[in-house]
């Protein structure tokens, strides 16, 4: 009897009438426009301004979104308890709006309260409230600036970063390398060497506290780890060769590095509580740059075992060596990206370095900027951007060689150079700080 | 015994194979009879050269290039055998000019080019690049190396069209009288009030479905979400998505849901709900 009641209603739904179904394949991607409103301070109203100015560059730099002009704004958000009048909104076509209010503490702390509007769908996206130290206002605004990326687009933001990089001065014969922190926006620049002895490579450890680089103090590349609080630095270890090129795994309890011994380079694993070392790879081939996989279980690398320098893939115990790459040219530097779906590299094709992206399987490969030297990509944390530093050749003269850092999208667009006051080179981007 | 089981185990799996292979027929269900071929006489029928379309709509597509669309033309052919006012509907040849908009008629490639001209000389300000209005976001993922450009000049042409083509329930009365250059335009309209961000993670996987009620005016009285993917990108997507909704309603007498108030008034009961199926883009563009 079921079966025969159930059989009349699918009889009766086959003749209903459907809706009328529209298939909408393909869009737009510009930037969004959104309008910010400035954040309102109940005493200090530079600081509102302020930390608008941040949260409107960042999201601005990100290409992701279109600031609209303050001049064009009809209405005044005065207050958080504001209801945003959407028609006045749309007729500046702001896609969202954000808007908040700035108050200070006894206890010498701002509080930030803010809120995201659809202006389209009439409704309030997110409403948060934050508060930070009064002179961390730089910070708050790049927590916001990430706040305000993630429920836009759905992507975790990058704002509240910073950029391990070397700075460079002086001319190719006596050229002085210096191991430098700054955060993501060139704000807040630290030396951390003094630049006596040349450093290069640096990589953060995911708790932010110790940056490991490699440096020629003894002569030699070797590795030395610093804590970021107090700067002080201890090296790795005594090995023979050289050693070089290291990153931390994900968990911050392993550094996977390379060694070279009697012109050999392997790739070892390194255990930073035990100081136990476990050799990873071992060919005659020259195999380094590891990088390890979001999930710690895969180590990319490049070697030269097929007779040019390609991308292989391994477990992290260094087997099951799989190779990746078989394009022209050569490849070198992979990362793996935060996000896990992009291997990062560079390649040197046609007399040209490019930097490209590819799947971890190989497949989609693109190479999405070029120059004379352009290498050494990292990622930000939200796996979308990439920082590389770009070096333009000397003139006839000798004079014009300059090194300097950029980021770019994934997908190959809004390319940008990230100013320094000096010469730069060797990027690392940190995690999230918050 | 155990021959036994395996024997009669046997018998009864023939028995349904048997079974399988024959058509059955329920006893409350009717005789089918087979229904008389109706002749339509095709050669009284006047069709005319181009499909009845607005104004702004005719220069638009005499903008655009002429693509074959293979796989649509099958479905033209069966609509086209219908009511009197189908008469006025393109014969499959005429389906290339219904294609893309026009701006998505431009060239691909070029501006790209453009761009990466532009990007050689970093600058800081956050200023948009030129970007002409395209729709295919395969060619967004721009690529410095131009021989290896899955889209080469000839191909932009044919992405947008596989990219744009519109597909669209057959079931309810409205279908079969709205034109598919009507529903076409409506699609158009809705893609070119859609803005999304096109490096969204695992964008190529995502669907989104919105419901929209319609006032008898044309103008939306609700538009939401019907749908949910467990993809981090998939809720800012949607909310482009009934966004543009949103936005192509503000537009007045631009709004694509106007053609229906204005030209199907009287079957507002077919119209007063749609189902909009959101494709960002095409699989594997990756």
């Amino acid at each position: 009897m079921k079966k025969l009641i159930l059989l009349c209603l699918i009889c009766l739904s086959a003749h209903a009438r459907a809706a009328l179904r529209i298939d909408i394949e393909g869009a737009k991607s510009d930037p969004t426009p959104i309008a910010i409103s400035n954040f309102t301070a109940t005493t200090n109203t530079n600081l509102g301004e302020q930390i608008t100015q941040i949260i409107t560059q960042n999201l601005e730099k990100s290409n992701l979104f279109r600031i609209i002009d303050k001049e064009a704004h009809i209405q005044q958000m005065d207050s958080l308890q504001t209801q945003p009048h959407f028609a006045d909104w749309q007729a500046l076509n702001a896609h969202a709006l954000i808007h908040g209010e700035i108050s200070q503490g006894l206890d010498n702390k701002i509080y930030i309260s803010f809120r995201i509007w659809d202006i389209y769908a009439q409704q309030q996206l997110e409403a948060k409230r934050l508060s930070a130290p009064s002179d961390n206002w730089r910070k708050i605004a790049h927590v916001i600036s990430d706040i305000i990326y993630e429920r836009l687009t759905g992507e975790k933001g990058y704002f509240d970063t910073k950029i391990a990089f070397i700075s460079e001065r002086g001319n190719a014969q006596n050229r002085q390398r210096r191991l430098a922190v700054m955060d993501q926006d060139g704000a807040n620049l630290r030396y951390l060497t003094d630049g006596k002895d040349m450093a290069m490579t640096p990589r953060f450890s995911p708790n932010m506290k110790e940056i490991v680089y490699m440096s020629y103090a003894k002569g030699k590349p070797q590795l030395y780890i610093m804590n970021t609080q107090d700067l002080t630095t201890k090296a790795l270890g005594t090995f023979e060769g050289m050693s070089f090129a290291p990153r931390f795994s994900p968990n911050g309890e392993y550094l996977v590095y390379s060694q070279s011994k009697r012109g050999n380079s392997e790739i070892y694993l390194y255990h930073l509580k035990t100081q136990k070392r476990t050799q990873l790879t071992n060919h005659h081939a020259i195999d380094t740059s590891p990088s390890f996989s979001p999930n710690g279980k895969q180590i990319v690398f490049n070697s030269d075992r097929s007779g040019k320098q390609q991308l292989y893939v391994m477990n992290t115990d260094g087997t099951n060596v799989q190779r990746i790459s078989f394009g022209e040219g050569s490849y070198a530097t992979p990362v793996w990206s935060p996000r896990g779906d992009y291997i990062a590299f560079t390649k040197i094709k046609d007399g040209q370095f490019h930097i490209g992206l590819m799947k971890p399987n190989g497949s989609g490969e693109r190479l999405i900027t070029k120059g004379w030297l352009v290498e050494g990509p990292t990622w930000a944390p939200n796996g979308r951007i990439l920082a590389f530093w770009k070096q333009t050749p000397m003139d006839k003269k000798g004079k014009g060689q300059t090194a300097k850092l950029f980021t770019i999208d994934i997908t190959g667009y809004f390319e940008t150079e990230l100013q320094t006051s000096t010469d730069a080179s060797d990027p690392a981007w940190s995690p999230l700080l918050h | 015994m155990q021959k036994q089981a395996f024997l009669l185990s046997l018998t009864l799996h023939a028995c349904i194979l048997g079974l399988m292979m024959i058509n059955f027929s329920l006893p409350t269900e009717k005789e089918k009879t087979p229904q008389a071929v109706m002749m339509i006489d095709l050669t009284k029928v006047k069709i005319a050269e181009k499909t009845n379309l607005p104004q702004k709509s005719i220069k638009k597509k005499q903008q655009q290039t002429k693509q074959p669309v293979q796989p649509k033309q099958e479905k033209q052919k069966t609509t086209q055998i219908t009511p009197k006012k189908e008469i006025k509907t393109p014969t499959p040849k005429p389906k290339p000019q219904e294609t893309p908009p026009p701006k998505q008629a431009v060239a691909v490639q070029p501006p790209k080019q453009d761009k990466k001209q532009e990007k050689a000389q970093p600058k800081p300000q956050p200023k948009q690049p030129e970007k002409k209005q395209n729709y295919n976001l395969k060619s967004l993922l721009a690529s410095v190396e131009k021989v290896r450009q899955e889209i080469s000049p000839s191909e932009p042409q044919e992405q947008p069209t596989q990219q744009e083509t519109i597909s669209t329930s057959l079931e309810g009365r409205i279908d079969k009288v709205l034109t598919i250059s009507e529903k076409d335009f409506i699609a158009s309209k809705l893609r070119e009030c859609w803005n999304i961000d096109g490096g969204a993670q695992n964008i190529e996987e995502i669907i989104i479905e919105i419901k929209v009620l319609l006032n008898k005016d044309g103008s939306v009285r609700e538009a939401t979400i019907s749908n949910n993917m467990n993809l981090p990108a998939f809720k800012s997507l949607a909310e482009s998505a009934r966004r543009a909704v949103h936005i192509c309603a503000q537009k007045g007498e631009e709004s694509p849901f106007k053609i229906l108030a204005n030209t199907y008034a009287e079957h507002y009961n077919d119209w007063k709900e749609l189902h909009l199926h959101f494709n960002p883009m095409d699989a594997n563009v990756f």
